[in-house]
């Protein structure tokens, strides 16, 4: 009895001394990887190649397939409209399909890009990283230019989704303003 | 539910857990040298990656994230797995001596076994609610029985080739496993 | 054996991977650029020492060992599984790149046979900075000998060899000079397997040799 009490206490002073030490390491690196999570969160902006330094950026959280909508408003009004980003989820063959898609308040699709993605290495993989979808440019909601590709049905469909849900929701928001 | 069977499809084929994530090699080179011992192990491995991802999906899920001590998961669930393959033994060399003898040795393997502690970190790293943790957790260790049974029979066939002799043991194993992981990297595209 | 000895006999004599086989799930998965094989060598070397270390300053002190020895397993899957948090939080901070290419393999350092049976084996029952010199020369020898199989992935799979970061070598112009593209198979697990076992291969036959030659020299 007294053999187990003690190796109890020692199991428990050690366990003690580690959850200390882990906490103490952890309150120091928390606050970095946070800032680096949020650092990747406005990288993925970068990729829709707009030009981030001529806009503030402002985000909002929603629930459903976009998640996040970015408003970028120019700082030099006169030249820039205003975009928002929306970052769209769909499912493809697998999923978690996301998007960011740039709308601008005429409702023209400014840029989009594929952020990440979990379809099969030779079909829908290759149509995210190499196909044009046709799209840029393209007044929402009306989608009759996108250009699918042969043979990924399933993932250019869950590409042709994210636009159309982005149509109704830009509709919602850039409705309000005008 | 369309879902579930291409988590199911994914972990059991494309990503299986022995020939792309490299997860449990040291079984599967050491123990996968007889059928008997792979179905064993393989077995093993089959009932504990089900009861620690179901243990610790719930300590993750109801106890770490709301004390968010959600970066003690690595600690906690190692103590958790290696609590839990005790438990099991004891329980089964209680209840049931037969069973005792065919898995009973491959037990204290297990902890080791960087399949359980991969899986269980998977389980919450890619958030799966309880059906996806589910039929995650149990379709990796069937793709692992699976594979290692493939991988004896040919290995006791192998036995009476004329293998070079400094390929004999390890290398020719390492050489096997290549094949069989060229084979099943071709299911890569149908998922 | 001195310390030289302690320390070098982890490079070849006594190579976790190459010689004992220990802790091959790493040495296969994250093998694909050198870069990886740094970083997961940079973590087991951090690890491995203080892991050494600390389970050496424990058992050093009669009193407490008499009460840590009956408990000494779950004692030091705690000790490495903290070590091991340490690192993974650091590394998630500082080098967030790195931390998601290596990805389940920072934390599966805990049941990486190579830290506890160097904790088992050796730690236990030696002095803390005779410990401190085994573990170091492990891990750089595990380091080593995971450095090999990324070079001959990466070179043949890429065409590349990328040290860290932008620090990068690119081969590709012997590729093109001989009119073949680099073969991206040595980057998939299929590569993994043939590698090592080519090298295993190599090792055992130089052993071999090595056997025969000692073996004649006896007989005559």
């Amino acid at each position: 009895m007294k053999q187990g009490l003690t190796s109890g206490l020692v199991l428990l002073i050690l366990g003690i001394i580690c959850g200390l030490t882990l906490s103490v390491v952890n309150f120091l690196t928390a606050p970095i990887i946070m800032q680096n999570e949020q650092a990747k969160k406005y990288e993925s902006l970068n990729d829709l190649g707009i030009e981030m330094s001529q806009y503030t950026i402002t985000d909002s959280s929603l629930s459903g397939a976009i998640d996040t909508v970015y408003l970028l408003t120019p700082i030099d009004s006169q030249t820039n409209p205003i975009i928002r980003v929306y970052s769209v989820t769909t499912t493809g063959f697998s999923e978690g399909l996301n998007m960011m898609i740039a709308v601008d308040e005429n409702m023209i699709v400014v840029a989009y890009v594929t952020v990440s993605h979990q379809e099969s290495p030779g079909y829908g993989k290759d149509t995210l990283e190499t196909h044009d979808f046709n799209m840029v440019g393209a007044v929402l909601p009306d989608t009759t230019q996108f250009e699918a590709k042969a043979k990924t049905t399933v993932t250019c469909d869950a590409v042709l989704l994210c636009f159309d849900l982005v149509a109704i929701q830009a509709t919602l928001d850039f409705g309000g303003e005008n | 539910m369309a879902e579930l069977i291409a988590i199911a499809f994914a972990a059991f084929f494309v990503e299986n857990v022995l020939l792309t994530q490299f997860l449990g090699i040291c079984s599967f080179i050491g123990v996968g040298k007889k059928r008997s011992s792979s179905l064993g192990m393989g077995l093993a491995v089959v009932v504990v990656i089900i009861l620690s991802s179901v243990v610790t999906w719930i300590i993750y899920n109801f106890v770490m994230v709301p004390l968010e001590i959600e970066f003690m998961k690595t600690i906690v669930f190692i103590l958790v797995i290696a609590a839990l393959v005790q438990m099991i033994e004891i329980i089964i060399k209680r209840f049931s001596p037969s069973l005792y003898k065919a898995l009973g040795i491959y037990l204290p393997l297990i902890t080791t076994n960087c399949a359980v502690l991969g899986v269980a970190l998977t389980n919450v790293k890619e958030g799966y609610n309880f059906s996806q943790m589910i039929v995650y957790a149990t379709a990796i260790p069937l793709g692992y029985l699976f594979v290692m049974y493939i991988y004896a029979i040919i290995r006791e066939k192998m036995e009476f080739s004329p293998i070079p002799k400094a390929f004999q043991g390890i290398p020719i194993a390492m050489v096997l496993a290549a094949i069989l992981a060229l084979i099943f990297s071709r299911f890569g595209g149908l998922a | 054996m001195t310390a030289k000895e302690n320390f070098f006999k982890g490079f070849v004599k006594e190579n976790p991977l190459f010689i004992s086989a220990l802790g091959m799930c790493p040495a296969l998965a994250i093998t694909k650029s050198i870069e990886n094989a740094i970083g997961m060598g940079i973590a087991v070397l951090f690890v491995l020492v203080f892991s050494n270390l600390l389970v050496s300053l424990i058992t050093m002190n009669p009193k407490i060992r008499e009460k840590v020895m009956p408990v000494r397993i779950p004692v030091y899957i705690v000790l490495i599984a903290s070590l091991v948090v340490i690192v993974e939080m650091v590394m998630e901070a500082f080098l967030p790149d790195l931390f998601e290419t290596l990805g389940v393999f920072i934390p599966l350092i805990v049941v990486n046979c190579i830290i506890f049976g160097r904790a088992e084996a050796y730690a236990g029952d030696h002095k803390p900075l005779e410990s401190v010199v085994d573990g170091a020369g492990m891990a750089l020898g595990f380091t080593g000998a995971i450095m090999i199989i990324s070079l001959i992935r990466e070179v043949l799979g890429a065409g590349s060899i990328t040290i860290w970061g932008n620090i990068k070598l690119d081969l590709t112009f012997i590729f093109d000079f001989l009119g073949i593209e680099p073969i991206s198979m040595f980057l998939q697990p299929v590569g993994a397997f043939f590698t090592l076992g080519f090298i295993l291969a190599a090792i055992a036959a130089i052993q071999n040799a090595k056997k025969n030659k000692t073996s004649k020299e006896v007989s005559k």
